[in-house]
């Protein structure tokens, strides 16, 4: 790498001359097509209109580019967004240039015309060689021993260290994913690992016995083992220039393999040379502990010999155990019959308890059949339908079978480890949840790691996960564990259809350009971006969402707003007229949460004003002031004394008519008294004056 | 118990005194009374006829609470009727003949009984104009009130009506 940083300037002078002819190529080629090109990262214009098809992959379509930038020629990988990609395994890999990884040179989401909606596209060095084999029933040149092992054995250990250095594996190690760099065909690269989930498209072939009985999305273990294992089937088609399965079918090839080992299965009466036969057999083991490390692998490519390895079955019952009119003698091949024919499994553990007399009897081990037994009655405090209970039971009993076999629950099947894959492709796909929910809610998963031959303590995340199922409240819930457990996974809310928003700091822009598609009575939170919000912002954004699920619509609409405002002010995002002008329109309930009429128009007058500023937090702290609050609290109280008072006294007024008449009555009468007394007095005054 | 019957023996003991005390000054009263009467006998017979609708007016307002000014009224009018032939009297001949005369004559009569029939008039006039000056205040007070409250559930909503 040094080296290469050393020449990268003398590399820049020299090639000046040649920058220029490729500019000119360069804009030639924009103009072409401009129409529908599309620039990524500023420097990497990808062709719309040039699709490379030798070079898709599965979950992603390739495209010719025109950059200025790199020296080679580039091609891009368009992610459709159906699947989640590996944005991890993305990151660490940008820019690595490294022998026997295709090197992957940038990545940005841009808008992409031909699907009309912000993609994911991630740009590669293009393999100018093409592809090693253009599809897994398609035959090619063998590579001769000797150099698939002295030239490529060394790349292929230096790409996987490479892979293992930075924490990643590739998982996608397949012959029709391999490519010769160069025009020459001399030097073998692996493909692109990023744009599909962990294994996503592995073939039957490629994929170990345990991870074949996974579903393609809960194949994530992020161990070597499994890598290890498909560069062996690599290898091994390598040496014979040809897929020596292709003519079987899936389910074939698994009893196979089951049956007679993944060695015996895929070389069948092939003859392989006795020095190849060693390493197969080795990274080909079904016993994951047996199988080859990397370090074994080098010593092997560096010329030491090894025994091969031989790979124990299990134990073999004395008797069969007679279940959907098959037999069966192994443990393993029970627990993976019940996890296929999950409906009738139930009638092996209930009822007349074969399973457990077959354990007992035909396996002699009462240890596990006692296991059994303990299952039945924990499962029975769970408190969950009978349905739940029989599927909890069902797994639990698969997982003691084959404790390295993936979690089997109905239709589910995955490793703990790709949880969080699993329930992102369930959600993406739209397909039902329910049995992964009920893996996490209901101890499936920690029975899982109880159960390993090497106890292992149970992930933080799956805690969280249980607790969030629990909360199914706007914020929390599904949403929220789906983003915890898949930080890079753009948010899946509809309000932000057509952007792809990875990062917190997009989704305010997002909004704000979506806001003239959407109906804008709509809240601008749902719950995908309340979850998303509150799993990249946690701590400045608990309160807010707890707001939002309060039940009085003035509070949970300031919290919307709070929310917002809070992204707003935190990510120092400038004018948001859009999302304003959006937002703005629907602050009814904050506004006639307050008491005062004048004051409601005020507000109402106010917000244009600050809508066209575009100011989130200017909005909040206009609709939400403390002191206008309690201004208005403390007026409302005095008024509605003044209320009360007023209905009290109109209230004596009309209803005491003949005590207020007979007072007035009693008055009156004193007042004539008075006036009769008083014209007594003057009158005799009078007379006596006159008489004296 | 003990402090009721103490109360009650209180309670009468206080009765009793009090009874005395009306006894003793009536006594007193009529001991001065006595001799003034044969002193102003012309004058006393003539109040005895010309007050008549007086004393008709004290007995009419007897136990009835409604006319308790009632007498006050028709007695000050019918007084002031009557005092141009009383002073007539003292300052002329002050004889019961005198008073006879008057009584018999029929412009006194008329003098002092109308002006007791103006006390009536008084007494039964001046409490409706009360009643019905009483009953316009009520009312603009109504009106008043209503369009506080009109313009108090206008400007601070219907909220403010609910009372808890």
């Amino acid at each position: 790498m040094e080296e290469e940083d050393k020449d990268a300037p003398l590399t820049e002078n020299a090639s000046s001359g040649a920058d220029e002819k490729q500019n000119e190529a360069f804009s030639e080629k924009i103009k072409v097509g401009k129409a529908s090109s599309v620039v990524v990262k500023e420097h990497y214009n990808v062709l719309a209109d040039s699709p490379l098809p030798e070079l898709d992959m599965p979950g992603a379509k390739a495209y010719e580019v025109v950059t200025s930038r790199n020296d080679n020629e580039c091609f891009a990988l368009v992610c459709d967004g159906k699947l989640p990609i590996r944005s991890k395994a993305m990151i660490s890999l940008r820019g690595v240039n490294k022998a026997g990884l295709l090197p992957l040179v940038d990545s940005g989401a841009s808008y992409w015309p031909n699907l009309n909606q912000e993609c994911m596209i991630i740009i590669y060095e293009r393999p100018l060689g093409g592809k090693v084999m253009t599809s897994m029933d398609s035959t090619f040149e063998p590579i001769r021993e000797n150099i698939l092992i002295e030239k490529y054995g060394n790349i292929f250990i230096d790409a996987i260290r490479e892979l293992y250095v930075r924490n990643i594996t590739h998982r996608a190690i397949r012959i029709d994913n391999m490519y010769y760099m160069d025009e020459g065909r001399t030097n073998i690269v692996f493909g692109d690992c990023v744009t599909s989930p962990s294994a996503y498209f592995q073939p039957l072939c490629c994929e170990t016995i345990e991870s074949s009985m996974a579903n393609n999305a809960g194949r994530d273990v992020n161990t070597l083992a499994d890598d290890i294992y498909s560069l062996g089937v690599a290898i091994l088609m390598l040496y014979l220039g040809e897929n020596p399965v292709a003519n079987m079918k899936d389910v074939g090839l698994f009893e196979a393999k089951k049956t007679n080992g993944s060695y015996a299965a895929l070389v069948g009466k092939r003859t392989i040379s006795k020095n190849l036969v060693e390493c197969l057999r080795g990274m080909l083991s079904d016993n994951p502990k047996q199988r080859w490390t990397l370090e074994t692998f080098e010593a092997w490519v560096g010329g030491r010999r090894l025994s091969p390895v031989v790979t124990k079955i299990g134990a073999r019952a004395k008797r069969s155990l007679e279940f959907n009119g098959k037999s069966y003698f192994y443990i393993k091949d029970i627990a993976y019959a019940m996890a296929t024919n999950w409906d009738s499994a139930i009638d092996l553990i209930k009822g007349e308890k074969k399973l457990e007399v077959w354990v007992r009897r035909g396996l002699r081990n009462n240890f596990l059949a006692d296991a059994i037994v303990d299952i039945e009655k924990e499962t029975k405090d769970i408190s969950a339908s009978n349905r739940i209970i029989e599927d909890v039971t069902i797994a639990k009993i698969c997982m003691l079978f084959d404790p390295i076999a993936p979690i089997r629950y109905r239709t589910v099947s995955f490793f703990p480890d790709g949880f969080g894959v699993m329930l992102s492709v369930t959600i993406l796909k739209e397909q039902d949840v329910s049995p992964i929910i009920e893996v996490v809610s209901y101890g499936v998963v920690d029975f899982w790691y109880e159960n390993q031959l090497v106890s292992l303590a149970i992930p933080k995340n799956i805690e969280n996960a249980r607790s969030f199922f629990k909360h199914t409240i706007i914020g929390y819930g599904l949403e929220r564990v789906l983003y915890e457990l898949n930080k890079t996974l753009p948010c899946q809310s509809s309000l932000l259809r057509g952007y792809y928003v990875d990062d917190i700091r997009k989704v305010l822009p997002a909004l704000d350009d979506n806001a003239k598609n959407i109906n804008q009575q709509q809240w601008p939170v749902d719950r995908h971006l309340a979850a998303f919000i509150g799993c990249h912002f946690r701590e400045q954004t608990i309160e807010q969402i707890d707001a939002i699920n309060n039940i009085r619509p003035d509070y949970s609409t300031a919290g919307m707003l709070s929310l917002l405002a809070v992204l707003q002010w935190k990510m120092g995002q400038g004018s948001l007229l859009g999302l304003a002008s959006w937002v703005g329109g629907l602050m009814a309930p904050i506004i006639d949460s307050y008491h005062s009429k004048d004051r409601r128009l005020r507000l109402e007058k106010e917000i244009p004003k600050i809508v066209r500023k575009g100011s989130l937090p200017d909005l909040y702290n206009l609709l939400d002031n403390k002191e206008e609050r309690q201004l208005d609290t403390s007026e409302y109280a005095a008024v509605k004394v003044e209320f009360i008072s007023a209905l009290k006294e109109y209230s004596i007024l009309k209803n005491n008519n003949k005590k207020r008449d007979g007072e007035a009555q009693e008055v009156g009468q004193q007042i004539s008294a008075i006036v009769s007394f008083i014209i007594m007095l003057v009158s005799i005054t009078i007379l006596l004056v006159m008489r004296l | 118990m003990a402090k009721q019957q103490k109360g009650k023996k209180e309670q009468k003991q206080y009765y009793k005194k009090r009874d005395a005390t009306v006894v003793a000054s009536r006594f007193l009263l009529i001991l001065l009374l006595f001799p003034l009467s044969f002193i102003l006998l012309p004058t006393m017979l003539f109040l005895s006829f010309s007050m008549l609708p007086t004393w008709i007016s004290i007995l009419f307002s007897r136990n009835r609470r409604q006319y308790r000014y009632c007498w006050l009224c028709v007695g000050g009018l019918n007084l002031a009727g009557s005092a141009h032939y009383i002073f007539q009297m003292w300052f002329g001949e002050h004889t019961i003949e005198a008073a006879a005369n008057l009584l018999t004559s029929v412009v006194p009569l008329v003098a002092t009984f109308g002006a007791a029939a103006f006390g009536w008039l008084i007494f039964f006039s001046i409490p409706s104009i009360v009643v019905v000056y009483m009953q316009v205040l009520s009312q603009h007070r109504i009106s008043h009130l209503k369009n506080v409250q009109k313009k108090l559930v206008e400007e601070w909503g219907s909220g403010i009506t609910e009372t808890k």
